[in-house]
């Protein structure tokens, strides 16, 4: 069976050497940025006040050490080969008090998108001083403003219930060694160059990328309870995108993506080589199919789709846990809770399924995870959590920040980009009571589609990104429908009479909820790790996290046809046969 | 915090660095720059110098551009006429300091593409102007496109044949609207064709890296940045030198086939404070070179990191001048700046046809709109002036066009404007001025924009006419420009034709012979017709401003010369000034005693 055969094929490269061990003990108290961060914050916590208004009650630094390599290449030929440095601060000051604080009120939408600032690169106390003090000192003058701004939102639409702003919680200390980037430039430009050049024999494709960039983050968190880290990680992201243009004119834009933990690789050489090519040819038979009108009825996600598919319709609708209050319609949109946040004790899955987050879950199989965190952004213990059980949503990943019903932090604090911190998924884990094999999981798809009147029901391997598709687009397109869960772009109809596969293409989800969750009817037997750099909704902010799954069968979805369509090429590609 | 863009503010030079050597050109292309420099001093349209070809990028590219114009010429409705490919190598090294710690160097090399395409026929194509709609009719977003950085033959013509593809139907859902734009609004003023002809330029010139000593440079930003990162009143702070190699091969479907480069020096310097009242206050240097030989020693950048850290402090007590009209003096470079921002604007060809634009020169050709003595003209093939690198300076336009001199405003009289290869009535053709940043489209923009007066006197014996005219006027005082940072114009009709400048360093000058008085928070803003009236006198003191010009066709590197101006009335209002206390606590103290936890 093509898309249950074709399981994740990461040739994984344990680097161990790229692994340092950790120290037996850091020396915080030597380094430069634990030392301007505790000087700046104990000035501010002692002296920072402005006459008459209420001194900050807690306060926390969060610097990024990031180092990256990018090497990119299109085509065939490098377009982009890069190393650079980058060092960000998150501050979070809360003036009032735990019950109200000045936090998650964004008197405007630039609120939301309050992004970190940049600091000085070099390890240079005083140059990172002056920095924490101008940024503390306007931290602190817009928390008052904030405060001010809540209460008198709050005032005129008081409040149902009396949640507190921020719970108490036992930080900890925790130490990695700084990471190590540890990338061998010439080896990745030959492999990626190499890689784009396999794909000029797939006359189908008319533009192309292969990219890889590795990534390193060390997190040193200070806050003025005591809770002290520094958390090292290292991404090494292999991308793979490319679009094709159906006879109609539709565009086909698909992208697969390896996201490889701390010490491993993705696919390199020989390994990363198949990959590509068996991603061109699936795109290119894509392609090839017949579009579809429309489609009702029994969907079976596997592998990357069903990852996305978990990330789009649970991940992304389970946090914020508890909305923010915007002072304005846009903003609070924004900053509204997941969907189903308020199904909380509910029914949000069929009963066989089990959810579950283990933050300090290293690995599954041979896969080292992405959502690795012993402890959180809030120098929280992680702890390993049951989401659902028996089909019914009964925790949700907590900060310190408590929610309805969930009053303490249990360890999965996140911060965006944006400085905003909410509680996040890391490993999420899904199982069943009962899985099927592949083989069962193929007929059940058949038996319903069946019971539907069908011919066929669908497998679908891979969602589009929309990022990707934007970026191939040959004309302006319209603007995208707002839908919970992106496009299908690997698709193929199941034939229900002899369980035959076929290419499908040209569907985009009608008005997809997370219902559809609710429909799950089976899932397999054998779980995938993927590792993600996903998007949330909240924001556009990027979260690493890991989704355990197996394929999953929902019993009905639906989806219309897309109707964005290119003119096909006036001019013949230099790459396709005719034209070269 | 990160440093800020060299745009955020406008450089001046107070100890313009020599001109040691002319332009350095590769001795084997010696004899074609020569034979080039005597075709654009006597035949611009002429076609330039033709060595042989060595580059195999502009091979492809010539080669996919054939294919593209045989594939698309007749491709649908409306013909292809012309197309031209523009590949540009940028080079970038930034070494900086902020808050008197050194950032990271960054070093990158990328290429881009450009690929500009005409449907229709010269006389109406696809760049025309849509009237009565959105400015968004008229200008297309930034589009950068990544480009190979290697001259693999597969990959270049794919990348070439992708973008064409996208360009040619944006060319012909564009031509369609300009067609029906046409049939139904009334007709237009100026009925110039949308194109004109040129002669193809051959020409190719390698630019080789520069050897930039990156330790040195570290330790010197270092320096500066430390030194300014601890002065009393500095809350923010940076150093930074920063080194652009901007190579360009450019074919068009005329046969031209040009690969040229241009290097791009600056180190810049800058200090920001906030006055008790909020007011925020900044001072800044900036120094431009071509080659790293003609960038500034070590003191001459330390010396200037003391005086601004000296004037950013007389401007935190300085006192806050109401508004006022009366005499004042704009010193060189910002009298550049002035004369860059209010006069020259006005004199790109592009305002002269677009009906949406205010036209405030256009139908003054032959006519006195300077004072007499002024002469202006716009002249980027100068490499530099008074032996000051200019960074306006370049051999061939972005549509292919050999640069030249243009004598904008001769004895007060305007003569002629800044053009493209798109004419406007009177001027049927292009005088190389069509330049962009890569990704935007090409208007016409200023090079090297140069002020000369016949009527200069000393700095001196100006500022004595300064006292004359506020006495005259029975004025309590007149004003000193000595920095601007830029400003903005209005060239619509939307808005009204004034402007607003935004200067940085301020003197009260008072007729009675008390010492000059350093002052803030004043903007000047005027209409230009009458502002240039009002020049009575200049000095004999040009001043170079380099810097970087942000327009439709995005960031363009730029000079402006100048002497100091006299005016007899300019315009003072209040600035917006911002809202933030200074911070409570005083800065860290390296000598207070660290708290370890």
């Amino acid at each position: 069976m093509k898309a249950l055969a074709t399981k994740c094929a990461l040739a994984f490269l344990v680097l161990l050497a790229l692994a340092a061990p950790a120290p037996a003990a850091y020396d915080a108290g030597a380094d430069p940025v634990f030392r301007a961060m505790a000087a700046e914050m104990d000035r501010s916590l002692t002296e920072l006040v402005l006459p008459g208004m209420a001194p900050p009650y807690f306060l926390a630094y969060r610097v990024q050490d990031s180092e990256e390599a990018y090497i990119e290449a299109r085509y065939g030929a490098l377009t982009r080969s890069e190393r650079g440095r980058q060092r960000y601060l998150y501050i979070e000051l809360r003036a009032g008090g735990p019950e109200l604080d000045n936090t998650w009120f964004a008197a405007d939408w630039r609120d939301v998108y309050n992004m970190r600032d940049g600091l000085v690169e070099e390890d240079d106390v005083l140059g990172l001083r002056r920095q924490l003090w101008l940024l503390t000192d306007a931290a602190y003058k817009k928390s008052l403003e904030n405060l001010a701004g809540k209460q008198a939102w709050l005032a005129s639409h008081p409040r149902t219930d009396s949640i507190p702003d921020f719970a108490p919680a036992e930080c900890v200390e925790h130490f990695d060694a700084p990471a190590a980037l540890g990338v061998d430039m010439a080896a990745w430009e030959r492999r990626v160059r190499e890689a784009a050049a396999a794909l000029q024999d797939t006359p189908a494709l008319q533009d192309w990328s292969v990219s890889y960039n590795a990534s390193t983050a060390d997190k040193r968190y200070l806050n003025s309870e005591g809770g002290r880290h520094l958390r090292a990680a290292v991404y090494r992201v292999l991308d793979v995108s490319a679009t094709a243009q159906a006879a109609d004119g539709q565009r086909l834009s698909a992208s697969r993506r390896w996201v490889a933990a701390a010490g491993q690789e993705p696919p390199a050489d020989r390994a990363l080589r198949a990959e590509v090519e068996s991603f061109a040819g699936e795109l290119a038979a894509m392609a090839a199919a017949e579009p579809l009108d429309g489609y009702a009825g029994p969907v079976l996600f596997t592998g990357d789709a069903a990852a996305a598919l978990l990330a789009q319709l649970f991940v992304n609708q389970i946090l914020p846990a508890r909305s923010g209050i915007g002072a304005d319609d846009y903003t609070r949109q924004l900053l509204e809770e997941g969907k189903l946040v308020r199904r909380l004790n509910r029914r949000v899955f069929p009963d066989f399924v089990t959810v579950r987050d283990e933050p300090a879950r290293a690995s599954w199989g041979e896969v080292l995870l992405a959502g690795y965190r012993p402890v959180d952004d809030e120098s929280v213990r992680a702890e390993a959590l049951t989401l659902v059980a028996g089909g019914r949503l009964v925790n949700l990943p907590m900060s310190r920040r408590p929610a309805k019903k969930l009053g303490a932090s249990n360890g999965h604090a996140y911060t965006l980009q944006n400085q905003w911190t909410v509680g996040a998924p890391t490993n999420l884990i899904v199982s069943a009571k009962k899985g099927l094999t592949e083989k069962k999981l193929l007929a059940e798809l058949r038996r319903i589609a069946r019971e539907f009147d069908l011919e066929y029901g669908l497998l679908v391997e891979r969602l589009e990104d929309p990022a990707v598709a934007w970026r191939y687009r040959w004309s302006q397109p319209g603007m995208p429908e707002q839908e919970l869960l992106s496009a299908p772009v690997v698709v193929y109809k199941v034939y229900t009479d002899d369980g035959r596969l076929e290419p499908a293409r040209g569907l985009v989800p009608d008005d997809v909820t997370v219902r559809a969750l609710r429909d799950v009817t089976a899932l397999g037997k054998e779980a995938e790790a993927v590792n993600l750099i996903h998007t949330l909704g909240m924001g556009s902010m990027s979260l690493p996290i890991s989704i355990v799954t197996p394929a999953i069968l929902v019993e009905e979805m639906t989806f219309k046809a897309g109707s964005e369509r290119d003119p096909l090429p006036f001019s013949p590609s230099p790459l396709a046969g005719d034209g070269r | 915090m990160r440093p800020t863009s060299p745009r955020a503010a406008l450089p001046r030079l107070a100890a313009p660095p020599r001109c040691k050597a002319p332009l350095r050109i590769a001795a084997p292309l010696l004899a074609a720059a020569l034979l080039l420099a005597a075709t654009l001093a006597t035949a611009p349209a002429a076609l330039a110098t033709a060595p042989a070809s060595s580059d195999a990028l502009l091979d492809l590219m010539e080669q996919e551009l054939a294919r593209s114009m045989a594939n698309l010429g007749e491709a649908a409705d409306a013909p292809l006429y012309h197309c031209q490919y523009a590949v540009t190598e940028e080079r970038r090294l930034v070494i900086s300091a902020d808050e008197g710690g050194l950032q990271a160097t960054e070093r990158e090399t990328r290429r881009y593409l450009d690929v500009d395409l005409r449907v229709g026929s010269m006389a109406l194509d696809n760049t025309h102007e849509i009237r009565g709609g959105s400015f968004r009719d008229n200008w297309t977003p930034r589009r950068l496109v990544d480009f190979p950085l290697e001259a693999d033959p597969e990959a270049v013509r794919a990348a070439l044949w992708n973008e064409t593809e996208y360009q040619f139907r944006q060319a012909l859902d564009r031509y369609m609207k300009v067609q029906a734009n046409r049939r139904v609004k009334v007709e237009e003023e100026d009925l110039s064709a949308d194109f004109s002809p040129a002669a193809p330029q051959r020409f190719e010139e390698d630019l080789p890296r520069a050897a930039v000593d990156a330790a040195r440079w570290e330790a010197i930003v270092k320096r500066a940045g430390a030194y300014l990162a601890a002065q009393p009143f500095v809350n923010e702070s940076g150093a930074r030198l920063m080194m652009t190699e901007s190579v360009t091969r450019m074919v068009s479907s005329e046969g031209a086939r040009l690969k040229h480069g241009y290097r791009y020096l600056r180190i810049f310097l800058d200090c920001r404070g906030l006055a008790t009242d909020g007011m925020e206050l900044s001072r800044n240097e900036s120094w431009a070179a071509h080659v790293p030989e003609h960038l500034p020693a070590e003191d001459a950048i330390m010396a200037a990191a003391q005086r601004l850290a000296g004037e950013l402090a007389a401007l935190a007590d300085a006192p806050v001048v109401t508004p006022y009209i009366g005499p004042a003096i704009l010193v060189n470079r910002a009298s550049g700046v002035f004369f860059h921002e209010i006069f020259g604007h006005r004199l790109e060809g592009h305002r002269q046809k677009r009906e949406s634009e205010g036209q405030t020169f256009t139908k003054m050709v032959g006519k006195e709109i300077l004072p007499a003595f002024l002469n202006v003209y716009d002249d980027a093939t100068l490499a530099c002036y008074g032996g000051t690198d200019l960074r306006g300076f370049y051999r061939f336009d972005d549509e292919g066009v050999p640069a030249r001199r243009v004598a904008v405003v001769e004895k007060g009289v305007l003569k002629e404007f800044l053009l493209t290869r798109s004419p406007i009535a009177g001027f049927p053709a292009s005088n190389g001025h069509a330049r962009r940043q890569v990704g935007y489209d090409t208007v016409a923009r200023m090079g090297n924009t140069i002020v000369e007066s016949d009527k200069a006197v000393p700095f001196p014996r100006l500022r004595e006419l300064l006292i004359e005219e506020i006495k005259n006027q029975g004025k309590p005082y007149g004003l000193i420009f000595q920095d601007i940072s830029g400003g903005f114009t209005s060239t619509g009709r939307r808005g009204p034709q004034a402007f607003k400048v935004q200067p940085l360093l301020v003197y009260r000058v008072y007729p009675d012979g008390r010492p000059d008085e350093v002052v803030r928070g004043v903007d000047i803003v005027g209409t230009p017709l009458t502002s240039f009236s009002k020049i009575i006198a200049t000095g004999d003191d040009p001043g170079v401003f380099n810097g970087t010009c942000g327009a439709e066709s995005g960031g363009v590197p730029v000079s402006a010369v100048s002497p100091s101006i006299l005016v007899s009335e300019i315009e003072v209002e209040k600035v917006r000034k911002g809202q933030e206390k200074p911070p409570i606590l005083p800065p860290p103290d390296s000598g207070r005693k660290e708290v370890r936890r």
